[in-house]
This record gives C-alpha cells, sequence and structure tokens, in this order.
C-alpha cells in the first residue's frame, strides 16, 4: 500500500466532462443573460449552452455506479454542494428552454441560476477535503472565472459565425474577452500559488507541466489572434473564432488537468514516529509532500523511555 | 452518551496485518478492497531511518467530510460515533471517496471473486451484492457492537461486542471502547500516552487515536 499521494481515480473524464461542459454551458447562459437584458436576441447562445449543461450532467450519469437512482442526488441540498448543483440545473434548463424559445425575461432568469449552477460546481470541488489541490479557497474563483471565460468565448464564436446578433460587438466584445483573459490568467496564478503550498508535490508538478502551454495557447495566443482581428477587419470573424476555440480548449484541458491528473490524495502522515525499540520517539513524517508546504515536519522533542529491557539486549549484544 | 473510538498503540503494531486478515473474513471485502489494512511507513535519512506500521481505515469521524459532501443522505453519522452507509440510497457518485481525506472508502463494479467470475462456494455464500456500485468502507463491526450492545455486553471490553480487528491483533495493539466513559481501556490509555490523530488540522475530528509514547 503506497503511502505517498496518489492521483485520485475515483473520478474520471466523464466528471471532468460535467465540470467542462456544465461550467462553459452557464457561462454561456449568463453571457445570453447580459445580451438579453441589453436587448439583444441570444436564442441560440441560450439553448446552445442548456444543451452543454445537460450533456455535462449525461456524462456524470455515465459516471455514477447506480445510475437507476439518481433521483437520490437531490436529497441532501442542506450541506452537498452535488444536491445543489442538481436543483440548480432543475431550474435551469427550463428557463433556459424558454429563453431559447423568446423569452427574454426567462433568459435572464436563467442567467442568474446558470451562476448558481457554476458556483455550485466550483464547490463541489472545494468541499472535496481529500483532494488537496480541490479544497483551496482558491478553487472557486478558479472555476467560476474559467467557466464565464469558456462561455465567453462561446458567445464570441456565435457571434462570429452570426448565429447571435452582435450587438454593441465589436468594441464591447473585444472588451468582454480580454476582461475574462485576464481574470482567468490572475485566478490561474492565485490559485498556483496556493498549490505550491498547500498540496503535495505531485499536483503542483502536474500543474507545471501543464502551466506554459495553458498560458500561451489559452491566452497569450487568443488575444494576438482577436488582436489581429481587431485591425483586420475583412477576416476578423475567422479570427475571433479561432481565439474563441483555443479559449474554450484550454479552459477544459483545464478542468480535465484538474480533475483527473492533478486530483492527488491527502496520503497518509504521521504526526510522530513511535518510540520503537529503541526507546526513543521519532520526528513525523508526512511522505509526498514538499517540505514547503509541511512535509518535513520539525522534529518534536524527543521523549526518554523508561529503562526498557530491549536496553539490556543491546548491551547484551554489545 | 458514547463515542466509540479506536486506540492503536504504534509502539505495539509489528505490521502482521492479522487485522487485515480478520477484517476481510468478518466483512467478506472482495478483492482489493480493505476496510482496515496497515501501511508500511518508512521515514527519516539515513542512518537515522525508522519504520512504523500504520493501522488505518474509517476514522468514523465527528464531523465527516463525507457526509456533508453525500448528495443521496446515504452516509450519515449515529450518535455513538459511527459514520454509517445506507447501500440503498447511495447512488455510487464516488463524491464521499474524494471528500475523505483517508482514502477509506472503496467502490467495486463487479462480483468476481479471488480467482474472478466464477467465485467460490464461500465466496458465493457471502456475496454483498447490495455493495456493488456504491461507497463502502469500515464500519468498526457495526452489526457486532449492535448485537452485543442488545445482548448487555460492552463494545470494546467484550469480544463479541468488539470490531473483528481489535479482537485479533496479536499484540494487543488495537483498543476499541467508549472515550466518553473515563473507565474505558481507550480512556485509560490515552491519559498515560502522548496520542495524535492523523490530518485533525483538516477538522475531522477523527475517531482512531495512535499512541506514540507513554506520557513522561
Amino acid at each position: 500500500m503506497n503511502v505517498v499521494p496518489k492521483p485520485q481515480a475515483y473520478w474520471d473524464t466523464r466528471a471532468a466532462g460535467n465540470f467542462a461542459l456544465g461550467g462553459a454551458g452557464s457561462g454561456l447562459i449568463a453571457f445570453a443573460g447580459v445580451a438579453a437584458s441589453l436587448g439583444i436576441a441570444a436564442h441560440a447562445a441560450t439553448l446552445a449552452g442548456a444543451t452543454l449543461v445537460a450533456a455535462g450532467l449525461v456524462l456524470v450519469w455515465l459516471e455514477i455506479g447506480r445510475p437507476a437512482r439518481f433521483l437520490n442526488v437531490f436529497r441532501n441540498p442542506r450541506t452537498s454542494w452535488m444536491s445543489r448543483e442538481a436543483w440548480a440545473a432543475v431550474l435551469l434548463l427550463p428557463l433556459a428552454a424558454a429563453g431559447a424559445a423568446g423569452s427574454a425575461p426567462a433568459t435572464i432568469a436563467a442567467a442568474l441560476v446558470a451562476v448558481v449552477f457554476l458556483y455550485s460546481q466550483a464547490r463541489i470541488l472545494e468541499s472535496a477535503r481529500g483532494i488537496p489541490a480541490w479544497r483551496q479557497a482558491a478553487t472557486v474563483p478558479l472555476v467560476v472565472v474559467a467557466g464565464a471565460t469558456e462561455g465567453c468565448a462561446l458567445f464570441v464564436i456565435l457571434s462570429a459565425i452570426g448565429v447571435v446578433a452582435s450587438g454593441p460587438w465589436p468594441a464591447a466584445g473585444y472588451a468582454a474577452v480580454a476582461t475574462v483573459l485576464v481574470a482567468r490568467c490572475v485566478a490561474w496564478r492565485s490559485w498556483m500559488v496556493r498549490l505550491e503550498t498547500h498540496a503535495p508535490g505531485g499536483s503542483s508538478a502536474v500543474m507545471k507541466r501543464f502551466e506554459p502551454a495553458f498560458l500561451a495557447g489559452g491566452h497569450v495566443l487568443p488575444a494576438v489572434v482577436a488582436g489581429v482581428a481587431w485591425f483586420v477587419p475583412s477576416i476578423s470573424d475567422d479570427l475571433l473564432v479561432l481565439a474563441g476555440l483555443l479559449v474554450v480548449l484550454s479552459g477544459w484541458a483545464l478542468k480535465l488537468r484538474l480533475v483527473v491528473s492533478a486530483g492527488h490524495t491527502q496520503g497518509f502522515a504521521l504526526a510522530h514516529a513511535p518510540a520503537r525499540g529503541g526507546g526513543l520517539a521519532g520526528p513525523g513524517a508526512r511522505p509526498g509532500w514538499n517540505p514547503a508546504s509541511g512535509g518535513d515536519r520539525p522534529a518534536p522533542e524527543r521523549i526518554e523511555q523508561p529503562e526498557a529491557d530491549n536496553a539490556i539486549v543491546r548491551r547484551e549484544r554489545t | 452518551m458514547s463515542r466509540y473510538v479506536m486506540v492503536a498503540d504504534l509502539n505495539r503494531c509489528v505490521g502482521c496485518q492479522t487485522c487485515t486478515a480478520a477484517c476481510k473474513h468478518a466483512n467478506a471485502t472482495p478483492p482489493g478492497v480493505q476496510w482496515r489494512r496497515v501501511l508500511d511507513v518508512e521515514s527519516g535519512e539515513y542512518p537515522d531511518v525508522r519504520r512504523t506500521f500504520l493501522p488505518v481505515g474509517c476514522m468514523h469521524c465527528a464531523s465527516p467530510p463525507c457526509m456533508d459532501v453525500c448528495p443521496s443522505t446515504a452516509t450519515r453519522r449515529r450518535d455513538d460515533g459511527l459514520v454509517t452507509i445506507d447501500y440503498d440510497l447511495c447512488i455510487g457518485c464516488g463524491y464521499c471517496m474524494v471528500a475523505c481525506p483517508y482514502q477509506a472508502r472503496f467502490k467495486v463494479a463487479s462480483l468476481a471473486g479471488a480467482y474472478g467470475d466464477a467465485r467460490m462456494p464461500h465466496e458465493e455464500a457471502r456475496a454483498h451484492p447490495e455493495r456493488l456500485n456504491v461507497a463502502q468502507k469500515c464500519t468498526f463491526c457495526i452489526d457486532r457492537i449492535d448485537a452485543g450492545l442488545a445482548a448487555g455486553l460492552v463494545p470494546g471490553e467484550d469480544a463479541e461486542a468488539t470490531p473483528a480487528c481489535v479482537n485479533a491483533c496479536i499484540a494487543d495493539a488495537l483498543t476499541f471502547g467508549d472515550i466518553e466513559n473515563p473507565d474505558s481501556r481507550v480512556s485509560r490509555l490515552l491519559r498515560d500516552n502522548e496520542s495524535f490523530r492523523m490530518h485533525e488540522e483538516l477538522g475531522t475530528d477523527p475517531g482512531v487515536y495512535y499512541l506514540w509514547a507513554p506520557v513522561s
């Protein structure tokens, strides 16, 4: 039995898919609500968002061990964020359907519930006390901002291909994209700083390897592409689709890494090593954790054991 | 009010895994599932190295993270401190498994035995289909405790009302009892020895205590 933290094996890509699709879908509905409140018809965005949320829930339904009992997921909204997410989905999907059918008030209401849904998803991870990388407070803003960023990028894509009316686009659209990209970058760095000191070395190692591609491919490159689109209007729609796809796919890669690869378990720890045989207690141990994160505990004061029989044995041996 | 806890004397445990075997025998857990297990922890740097045998399992926390996150209310905590799973309510979402900092929960997707799908007669006789695809973990042998209490026995004092792992321990390293009773054996051990609880900083208030030295 391995005592060091290891990647959790309980939630796989299906669970990650729920966080990816649900986050992007709820983010998209939130932006559709903003558009609806500005008088911009965003029926297709609402429909697409609801479809993504539903697809994410189907993925997680495929993961649970007893799918026929899925209604039991609603039983504990008092303390479980998974129950709260389920209740939010029950409200969200009909409202989004009404919004997709043309009701602007329903779209705005769906947007508000979508924010609750997204926040619930973030709290699901943060409440998992067995996974140090997830239980950081910084996980909540990271997941919420990531969902909003992906939703914004999807809205940009739908606008660029003409499915959604552009409204005050392009100036407001560029500003929104820039804002969410900067916000995701800040949330990411804040989370990474916490990860260094509050998670096993394996978790931070995984995310450190992921970080260059995530920042370059998911932030710098889309920003450059969107910047070129700003100055070259003749091909701006194509470039905006490309930039949006980069943002969305990088966000989904983040969820995949976060859930499947970086979710190392707590591992096991000794606060003190026992006074076995030799008569002296020893310092504790927390295998698999970086020294900066408390992996090397300071040695406690050694406690002299009463003169034991084994001391006599040692003398006899010498 | 009682709170049943377990005390593991790290000075005594020799890592023989008899408790592991006793648990498997008592609870008929499938291959790969060990509600009670003993870890072999190496620590320190040469030449000052140490080897510690660490019995682990469900800590029956007073503030169990698994219970808070459970969406189905399948996981509950009794007044006597035992954390239980209702196999008929559990949906097998695995949320409790990522919420438990002690890696104490298991989920199996097959009733296969030690030699595959063709189960041996004793495996067939003691199969637990109700545990399939749902969370499962150490129960502190709750059936023994309840039956013992009903018969007027004292858990931790009478073997018939005590977890199988404790009864089986060859080194008397494991002790079970009511920590709220100052005269219980666990209370006396905790008074006379230095102890710690694993991952206490996470606020779980675990119910397994590790003794590491006599009180000086």
